[in-house]
């Protein structure tokens, strides 16, 4: 086991030196000074206050859809259906906060994420009730319940949820006292995070101190084993699926109220999909997703600098991404083999 | 092994959901959806040896920077690419003319999503940038929300519809093209029937299509003026159905204000052989034959005009309308076509501009759809 954690580590950091040497050559392709963008880089996360906020901003979404993955990979139900429950949590928050204007502020947030957590779960609930009654691919179900949601979104932007005032689609602003308050300005780092923080140690006792966590494990580690030590599949894959998509529910609704304070396409930025590799990277531990997110939030935000400063593709974080699950997998796929080899 | 097993199906998991997402992305209607960033990287590169260009020429007017006492900093965001060919490009043409003329330092983020706009704003504003300009109205609001927090920085929103100490909005008084786009169609036409299409029924289009009705009717009391939304900026089969059903009616002139949608107004037109008038910049090229003359948006100017009031120090927030008189509007020449106008109808042309030029004539400005 130690033998197999230190070869671990010496993966990683092979992973991260071929990764930074792409990084360079793509600096230097895009005709800038990788020393530069390297500075340039640091300076958007650390230079000052406002890059710093900014990525605990971009973290606190990608935490909580991050956990929303974790725990429904763990009971082996793959959602990938996060940016769906994202937006649906969304939508629905917007509603809530728009319409139950005689509730008073810190109440309609509290109802507008429950809300969020509601719908994103009920989301989810969906695939896996095809899941678990028909044997429907909850990957099909989920990914296409990702355009309805979207969609969904888009046609309530211009409709019933569109600002009356403007000729734009997207909604009316929420008023002030039933936003998530901004306790650092100028940044625009709001209360979802500790939100966030608390759903991490939420997700952590859950998974691993109780009873309930303890089964949604059983169910993904062995599905016929668990079952015949009577723990309910079905159950269990319902109650996680449910528990995912409500996590990405309410990171929907955390960004609405905290930080775009109305509703608007696009607003998730692709959280939900980058959920999915966080889990990955995290191997679906609460406190992993918690700085996988945290170095994914860093990650785009001094890509982002890099572009408005210098002119450098953001993209180019994008496709480092990409790599680093390449590469991963074809971990996964060497150790694979090697183990084949010394089974013969 | 069991361990490994799910593993790799998790990232089989992953990586099909990657893959189906890269498959979506490239058949989706890339107009409509918000970010397609791999489609336009390509644009991007193009653009950053487009920005080198700009370097060397800006060599030459340094001696002019040094005049201003003041080397500042200018910050751009864009909805779109820098090399759109339309509303995003001319806006980045502007942006490259303040260096070159200002000697301004320069940065800009293209194909910025609404959820980053806020992000963008603070992050060229916390870094010591003078002026950070937003192209488009939809820029307005988050320009508010940042504004507050920098009372340092000037916020330049173009068509934008907000204004506070620091903010300003820059908006073309594009209405005055449309209303002499309106008198030569009315000017040009025998049926007595004259149409127009526009993009989306948004403030700063509506008035350009009620200043084209105005116009029409001044020269023709009794003119019958169709009007159409296609509801979509890009679409140039619908642009031009709108253009064939208004053919169709009896029009013989077809006006547009709907971007690349009116291209396709224009392609009605020129296989019906009916007159057209254009949009945006000088379309003549498009059907020399057809296309009358085009009402230009001159947006690297109002970007100039914006910035110069920073430069001397007369910046004060406020919503500005900039049209003819400041050469922000202008009408392009009828090329091929001159002989086919009657002069009667040129010469009442060339009074008009000039009475709005002087300030004389003034085109009312009706943002409500009619």
């Amino acid at each position: 086991m130690k033998e197999n954690r230190r070869e671990r580590i010496v993966e990683n950091v092979c992973i991260a030196v071929i990764t930074l040497v792409t990084a360079t050559v793509l600096v230097i392709l895009s005709g800038a000074s990788p020393l530069e963008a390297c500075q340039m880089f640091f300076r958007g996360i650390f230079g000052n206050l406002n890059g710093f906020g900014e990525v605990f901003v971009k973290a606190t979404p990608l935490i909580l859809t991050g956990l929303g993955c974790s725990v429904a990979f763990r009971t082996g139900f793959f959602n990938i259906g996060a940016e769906g429950q994202f937006y649906m949590g969304a939508l629905t928050s917007t509603w809530v906060v728009l319409n139950l204007t005689g509730v008073p502020g810190p109440l309609r947030i509290v109802l507008a994420i429950l809300t969020g957590f509601v719908t994103g779960g009920l989301w989810a609930l969906i695939a896996a009730m095809m899941k678990a009654r028909f044997d429907i691919s909850e990957i099909i179900v989920t990914i296409m319940l990702n355009y309805i949601g979207i969609n969904l979104l888009g046609i309530a932007v211009r409709t019933f949820l569109m600002d009356p005032a403007g000729s734009i689609p997207q909604s009316a602003k929420l008023d002030a006292s039933a936003t998530l308050v901004r306790f650092l300005k100028p940044t625009r780092i709001h209360t979802g995070i500790f939100l966030a923080l608390a759903a991490v140690v939420f997700i952590w006792f859950l998974m691993e101190k109780t009873t309930v966590g303890y089964e949604i494990r059983a169910v993904g580690f062995n599905q016929r084993g668990a079952a015949c030590n009577g723990i309910s599949v079905v159950k269990n894959i319902i109650l996680s699926a449910a528990l995912s998509g409500g996590l990405a529910g309410v990171a929907g609704a955390v960004e609405v109220l905290g930080v775009q304070r109305k509703l608007l396409e696009g607003i998730s930025g692709g959280c939900g999909y980058t959920a999915i590799l966080i889990s990955l990277l995290a191997v679906n531990r609460p406190f992993g997703v918690l700085v996988t997110a945290i170095l994914f939030a860093a990650l785009s935000v001094g890509a982002n600098s890099m572009q408005r400063q210098m002119g450098i593709p953001a993209a180019i974080v994008d496709f480092l991404i990409g790599m680093i699950v390449l590469l991963i997998l074809g971990r996964e796929l060497f150790w694979r083999r090697a183990a084949r080899k010394e089974g013969k | 092994m069991k361990n490994m097993k799910k593993m790799s199906a998790v990232i089989l998991a992953a990586s099909m959901a990657m893959m189906s997402l890269t498959g979506c992305g490239g058949s989706g209607d890339a107009a409509e959806t918000t970010g397609t960033p791999a489609a336009t990287e390509a644009a991007k590169t193009e653009a950053e040896a487009e920005t080198g260009a700009a370097e060397a020429e800006n060599e030459e007017t340094e001696a002019q920077a040094a005049a201003t006492d003041k080397t500042y900093k200018v910050a751009m965001c864009l909805s779109g690419a820098a090399n759109d060919m339309g509303w995003c490009q001319v806006a980045y043409e502007g942006l490259k003319l303040l260096e070159s003329e200002y000697g301004c330092e320069i940065a800009y983020t293209e194909n910025l999503t609404p959820d980053d706009i806020e992000a963008a704003f603070a992050d060229y504003a916390s870094n010591g940038y003078d002026v950070v300009i937003g192209h488009g109205y939809e820029f307005g609001d988050p320009a508010m929300e940042v504004a507050e927090q920098y009372p340092d920085v000037k916020f330049i929103v173009t068509e934008g519809e907000v204004s506070a100490d620091n903010v300003a909005s820059y908006v073309s008084s594009c209405e005055e093209g449309g209303y002499i786009m309106g008198m030569l169609a009315a000017g040009m036409s025998e049926t007595g029937k004259i149409g127009y299409v526009g993009p989306i029924q948004g403030a700063s289009l509506v008035k350009i299509m009620n200043g084209f009705e105005d116009g029409a009717r001044e020269v023709n009391p009794d003119i019958e003026v169709q009007t159409a939304w296609t509801g979509s900026f890009t679409d140039t089969a619908l642009g031009k159905e709108a253009a064939q059903a208004m053919i169709d009616n009896g029009a013989d002139v077809i006006g547009h204000c709907a971007n690349e949608a009116g291209t396709g107004c224009i392609n009605a037109a020129k296989e019906a052989g009916v007159y057209a008038t254009g949009d945006s910049y000088d379309q003549n090229d498009l059907a020399p034959d057809t296309v009358l003359s085009s009402s230009v948006y001159h947006i690297p100017h109002v970007i100039e005009l914006a910035f110069a009031s920073v430069a001397d120090g007369s910046f004060a927030g406020g919503i500005y309308n900039f049209g003819m008189k400041e050469d922000a509007v202008s009408v392009a020449p009828y090329h091929g076509l001159e002989e086919k106008i009657p002069e009667e109808v040129k010469s009442l042309i060339d009074e008009r501009v000039a009475q709005i030029k002087s300030g004389e004539f003034k085109v009312p400005c009706d943002t409500q759809v009619r």
